[in-house]
């Protein structure tokens, strides 16, 4: 078993396990997102008959989330440590035990439950089956088979573990609060804490969030994002266009920790990034057929060739 | 007869715990009914479910139906036999798809069409190895499935990941096979507590196997196992575990082997509103919360594990370490609301869409401000109350508090604009002009807190009709139903006696909006017709009232004309009215003219004419007075108007009297009309 006492230690730990599983080990993608589900190597991924496995660390933005660093669980940038693997595996569900395990968590000590959770994102036009992992009654895990992805059904199915690293960490360092979390200890002497690195951001990024963005710039920003991702998929160019898509993703989050948006416009705004989501999934998923779904399966990509799904 | 225990598992990954009950009973009445239309007879049956499993248990099943009787339908008789009587070649054919060669075996049936010639013969049952895939296949193809899921590269959906299937017959497997996995006598207990599978030797062995896996399979003892720990973890803390059906049906979903454990908190968070506190400990870790005798929140609280850890105090630290950020939570947003004063929040709400054409929060606020005064205006109540609490009505929405916890809409309201010194009416009405929240919820108690309740939605509906989105059969995005059901149950059942009509004039005006506001009194008239004949009232008595002169205005009014008219219809007087005014209606539409002149006595030459002329003028004296007294005074001229049909003929001759007459029938129609329509009356 791995040595597993600080923050570097359990993305070291969740890598090495994934990559002998067979994940491609990506790098956190390096635009502000809401979730590592918009990764491309998720989002995208998941679309069409292609195979792919990977795992990744992305830290993610939820500008509702912050309590200026004074919640012990909860802030608005945190780390999520993502795995996919399409189609996923039968015993998917015991690898992420194993992980577990594999952390150094004794399942017969600690109560873990796969508990109902389905997962849908408006914006995303996606929606998959799942759970969220509980351990002793906290949410370390996410896991989701996605149904579909950008309108689009998901064939095979992309199965997705979502770790939460700083929840997870509590519990592997025996600590009540993130910013007691060590993040690396070489044993000299000198340990670095969460705090030491993330503390002054979390106080300054809440006040950004919920005082001080400004309202009219960010829904002048969100007008042109979109303009500019439809501009994009008009010339048959879905990355640049799915990049602008997350941005104007971003504006709506920040929108939305400033109350700037009522329940009735929420939907409006949905509905704006959905289309954008689904144009850039369709483009995506032509291209991909255009290059002859070259990492699907033969019998996966014959099935997707003959227009039987997703024509 | 062959019987054994049948047994059916099928092992999935976890279920959902909402749906569970109601998967476990489809799925064990789908396998007894495939196995009731196939005849197969068997004894008791017992479902299981946990949230790996559906299972069904059936008692001596029968290993063969029964024989069948076999009837074959040949060609008609007249086209069986030819001159010789022979078979035709029709019939040699039929016989021989039946395999027989001898015509005495066929016989005839004799149907309103003619002879045939049939064939009846019986075949052995078929056996339960035979029809078992049949049998599973019919039985989960209707379970109640709100979403289905595809895994894998498979193409076929269930509720979640199928994972294997125990089928056995007595002791032996019976093959068939579900999503790809075939039977086998394997099953799989407690993930944590029993490594490997669980080979069973006899299907009699299911629960037992099962426990010895640390899964308990029924549904019902584990529930009853959750209930008793419960109320023994509560006995141990001094205090009285919530009572939560639903909690514990959920809680009863999600484990296999149960164990209640208790934690506390920092009572400190007591400080923060307790519908917070219990929303953060239900909604987001379904625990159970405690109370003393004298019914105050414990800083303590009940959770229900899924493991028999070997170090449970690690399991409670676990919880006790998640509920302290969720209170935490509840306590930043208590505090951080607490500080924003109501005028900031009211401009706040401005920048809140409500509807696109309808404006802000802000807009909404002070429409229902505005409509709540006027609702108390007319009633006599405290105006500016009234106003005031329509205008903090909504205030909570743009709170932190009712971001996370919507449930808590108008709580939270009520305990900031108190803490704000509001006035106590103010601060109660804000809660409750949200109810009725769902059918047969409960009403505001206050004429302040109904005003608000009306005048919100009110509001609504009109703004929603004025811009052209009535709700249709299929879609009510704003809930349009439930709100007018709610407006006609405050008017009728606190009740308040409320020209609805003049109402909603008000509202189209602070709307500023130019339309009818016609289709908005029918709909919800619709919508009081319909409640008060679920309550039992006539039909065509709402009709009837509905159709009076001038219409209904006034619901509370028109509910209490109702029930009179209801009594009134047990009269012997009520079916010679009705009659009448049938008649009267056909004789004044075939006569043209519309409006009523004056009856001139000079013209009368028959008695029951002044009589009647009489009569009319009594009715029509006491039109003020409330409903029970108008239907007396129709009961009185009951029998006159009937003589007067026997004696006078309308239709006179002399152009004269027959106006006249015409004019004493229309006076006679629009003084009962004015109460009801009595001519729909059945």
């Amino acid at each position: 078993m791995p040595k597993v006492d600080t923050f570097q230690d359990l993305i070291l730990t969740l890598q090495q396990f994934w990559a002998a599983k067979g994940c491609v080990l990506m790098q956190p993608y390096d635009m502000e997102v809401g979730a590592g589900t918009f990764h491309p190597a998720t989002f995208l991924r998941a679309i069409g008959p292609e195979r792919w496995s990977a795992a990744y660390v992305q830290p993610c933005r939820r500008p509702t989330d912050g309590r200026y660093g004074e919640n012990p669980n909860r802030y608005q940038y945190y780390y999520q440590f993502q795995v996919v693997m399409k189609p996923n595996p039968e015993n998917f569900q015991e690898l992420y035990l194993e992980s577990l395990v594999h952390l150094g968590i004794d399942p017969a000590v600690h109560d873990i439950r796969f508990v109902e959770d389905n997962w849908e994102s408006p914006t995303l036009g996606a929606w998959g089956l799942g759970w969220e992992v509980w351990m002793d009654g906290m949410e370390i895990t996410q896991f989701t088979y996605f149904q579909q992805v950008a309108g689009l059904e998901c064939f095979p199915v992309m199965g997705e573990i979502t770790y939460g690293l700083e929840r997870l960490s509590l519990y592997l360092q025996g600590v009540e609060d993130f910013q007691q979390l060590v993040w690396s200890d070489n044993g000299q002497g000198h340990p670095v804490s969460y705090a030491d690195i993330f503390h002054q951001y979390e106080v300054e990024m809440s006040a950004f969030n919920f005082d001080l963005a400004d309202i009219d710039g960010l829904f002048q920003q969100f007008d042109y994002f979109e303009a500019e991702a439809n501009r994009f998929l008009v010339a048959g160019l879905p990355l640049p266009a799915y990049e602008y898509v997350m941005k104007a993703s971003h504006c709506f989050n920040l929108l939305d920790a400033r109350s700037a948006i009522s329940v009735t416009e929420r939907q409006r705004f949905i509905l704006s990034v959905r289309t954008l989501a689904r144009g850039v999934g369709a483009a995506y998923f032509e291209t991909r057929r255009a290059a002859g779904f070259p990492l699907a399966s033969d019998s996966d990509r014959a099935f997707v060739m003959k227009g039987l799904i997703n024509a | 007869m062959h019987k054994e225990t049948l047994l059916l598992e099928i092992g999935t990954e976890e279920l959902p715990p909402k749906s569970l009950m109601a998967l476990k009973n489809a799925f064990a009445e789908n396998i007894t009914k495939a196995l009731d239309d196939r005849q197969f007879s068997h004894g008791a049956v017992t479902a299981f479910a946990t949230p790996r499993r559906l299972a069904v248990c059936l008692a001596l099943c029968d290993a063969i139906q029964p024989e069948q009787l076999i009837q074959r339908k040949g060609p008609k008789l007249s086209a069986a036999y030819d001159n010789d009587g022979q078979p035709t070649k029709a019939l040699s054919g039929f016989m021989k798809s039946c395999g027989i060669s001898d015509p005495g075996l066929l016989e005839q049936e004799e149907t309103a069409k003619g002879a045939w010639v049939v064939y009846r013969s019986t075949q052995a049952g078929a056996s339960l190895t035979s029809e078992i895939q049949a049998i599973v296949n019919d039985a989960t193809a209707t379970l109640p499935i709100a979403k289905r899921m595809r895994w894998q590269s498979h193409r076929t959906e269930f509720v979640r990941p199928v994972r294997w299937l125990l089928a056995l017959y007595g002791n032996a497997v019976i093959d068939c096979q579900f999503h790809g996995k075939a039977a086998s006598a394997t099953t799989y207990g407690h993930r944590a507590m029993h490594r490997g599978p669980i080979t069973l030797s006899h299907a009699d062995h299911y629960e037992a196997s099962l426990e010895a896996g640390f899964v308990i399979a029924s549904f019902e003892t584990r529930q009853a196992l959750i209930n008793d720990q419960l109320n023994a973890a509560a006995l141990a803390k001094a205090g009285i575990a919530s009572d939560d059906p639903a909690l514990l049906e959920e809680v009863t979903a999600l484990t296999e082997w149960p164990q209640v454990l208790s934690g506390d908190f920092d009572p400190g968070f007591l400080a923060v509103p307790e519908e917070a506190l219990i929303s953060a400990m239900r909604e987001h870790q379904r625990y159970f919360h405690l109370r003393d005798e004298g019914g105050k929140l414990q800083p303590s609280f009940l959770t229900v594990a899924n493991l028999e850890s070997l170090q449970p105090h690690q399991v409670v630290a676990g919880n006790e370490r998640v509920i302290r950020p969720r209170l935490a939570d509840a306590q930043f947003f208590y505090k951080k609301d607490l500080q924003k004063p109501l005028d900031t929040a009211l401009e706040q709400l401005n920048q809140v869409v409500f509807q696109n054409e309808l404006g802000s929060f802000g807009d909404k606020a002070r429409r229902i401000s505005a409509l709540a005064g006027f609702i108390a205006n007319s009633l006599g109540e405290n105006q500016a109350e009234a106003a005031r609490a329509g205008l903090l009505a909504k205030t909570d929405l743009i709170s932190l508090m009712v971001g996370e916890f919507p449930e808590l809409q108008g709580i939270m309201g009520s305990y900031y604009a108190k803490a704000q010194g509001e006035s106590p009416s103010v601060a109660e009405s804000i809660e409750a002009h949200y109810l009725p929240r769902f059918s047969g919820d409960t009403l505001p108690k206050t004429m302040i807190a109904c005003a608000v309740a009306m005048a919100d939605r009110i509001d609504t509906i009109v703004g929603l009709f004025g811009i052209g989105q009535p709700p249709t059969g299929s879609k009510d995005p704003f809930a349009l139903r439930r709100q007018s059901l709610a407006v006609v149950r405050i008017c009728i059942e606190v009740p308040i006696d409320l020209n609805l009509a003049g109402l909603i004039q008000e509202s189209a005006r602070l709307h500023a909006g130019a339309f009818s506001t016609a289709p908005v009194m029918d709909y919800i008239l619709d919508r009081f017709e319909n409640l008060l004949t679920e309550r039992g009232a006539k039909w065509d008595s709402i009709r009837a009232i509905r159709a009076k002169s001038g219409g209904i205005n006034n619901l509370f009014r028109a509910s209490q004309e109702i029930t009179s008219l209801d009594s009134f219809r047990e009269t012997e007087a009520s079916t010679l009215v009705i009659k009448a005014q049938k008649r009267v209606q056909n004789i004044l539409e075939k006569s043209g003219a519309a409006t009523a002149g004056d009856i001139n006595p000079g013209h009368f030459n028959v008695a029951v004419e002044a009589q009647l002329s009489n009569c009319i003028a009594s009715i029509q004296a006491v039109k003020s007075e409330p409903i029970d007294a108008r239907l007396a005074e129709v009961a009185n001229s009951a029998e006159t108007i009937e003589s007067y049909f026997e004696e006078v003929m309308v239709m006179d001759d002399n152009l004269t009297i027959r106006e006249n007459r015409l004019n004493t029938l229309r006076q006679l129609s629009q003084a009962l009309t004015a109460i009801a329509a009595f001519n729909l009356l059945q």
